[in-house]
């Protein structure tokens, strides 16, 4: 389990996140439809008068990992599913990207530059890798919804 | 229900509540913008997007809205279910506003509930544009049965 967080001790995981998420999309694991999910969660934002701060970590990390299954989950010649769940609670977000390919494994001919998950790990107040449900690769991160707009 | 790969396609399940509706016409506007969807049909889009989100949790059995939406060249199609029984007919007569008429019906070039054996109600809202899409919509018009 990899967590992390930019202030202070990591949030604590959901012990069970296999509840019924708020928001499913599930869409073809294809590069043009990472802004589809970008703008899901925009609208998610809207709904829940997330800052522009927040919003932006949630976007910029959900890309990233949205990225990492479009790159690295399937074979070239395979186009599996890109599934994003995400769980509402008490101005506490939970999201899961979960992708039903090869799983999180080193490549020596990755084409990215590793920056990935360590963003992420920035971003969110925790980050876990593991398998989600039916043993499907699962990144989970948790954002805090009314953080500070500060920048600073 | 499970999305084509190949296709310009993606399914959404929403719970019933301030997130629908902003989500789902965030979903079904990217989608159709990037099948060429004109602006003035992209804002009829949005419309049916609202109409489903806002009323759509009330017919299903667990109050939350799953949608499949694709669009392809000249339509966007909403498959929406599971729903109850009958929830298609009562889902298209709640979109029902009194001086405007039936939003879904005016806005729609056909409107097919269909019923699956195991999973029960689905409706097909199908919005055609530019003239491959209309060439495809068998009525050509507002079929709500």
């Amino acid at each position: 389990m990899l967590t992390g967080g930019p202030d202070g001790p990591p949030e604590p995981l959901p012990e069970e996140v296999t509840a019924t998420p708020d928001l499913e999309l599930k869409l073809p694991a294809r590069a043009d439809n990472i802004a589809v999910v970008r703008h899901a969660f925009g609208g998610l934002a809207e709904a829940l008068d997330v800052g522009e701060q927040a919003l932006a970590d949630i976007k910029l990390a959900v890309t990233e990992a949205c990225t990492n299954v479009v790159i690295h989950a399937y074979d070239d010649d395979e186009l599996g599913p890109l599934e994003v769940a995400a769980f509402i609670d008490d101005r506490m977000l939970t999201v899961a990207i979960r992708d039903s390919g090869r799983g999180i494994v080193p490549r020596t001919d990755s084409p990215g530059l590793g920056l990935g998950l360590p963003l992420i790990a920035t971003l969110a107040e925790s980050l876990e890798l593991g398998s989600g449900p039916a043993d499907r690769t699962e990144v989970l991160m948790t954002f805090r919804l009314d953080g500070s707009d500060d920048p600073a | 229900m499970s999305v084509d790969a190949g296709l310009n396609e993606a399914h959404l399940t929403v719970r019933h509540g301030p997130l629908a509706g902003p989500v789902l016409g965030r979903v079904v506007g990217m989608l159709a913008a990037r099948a060429d969807c004109p602006i003035d049909r992209l804002d009829d889009a949005l419309l049916i997007a609202d109409a489903v989100a806002s009323r759509a949790g009330s017919y299903s059995d667990d109050g939350r809205i799953g949608v499949l939406v694709s669009a392809q060249t000249g339509a966007v199609e909403l498959n929406i279910g599971p729903l109850q029984e009958n929830g298609a007919q009562q889902l298209i007569a709640s979109a029902e506003l009194p001086g405007v008429g039936n939003v879904l019906e005016r806005v729609a070039d056909e409107l097919l509930p269909e019923r699956s054996n195991s999973n029960g109600e689905y409706l097909r809202i199908r919005m055609a544009f530019g003239p491959a899409g209309r060439a495809s919509t068998s009525t050509g018009g507002t079929d709500a049965t």
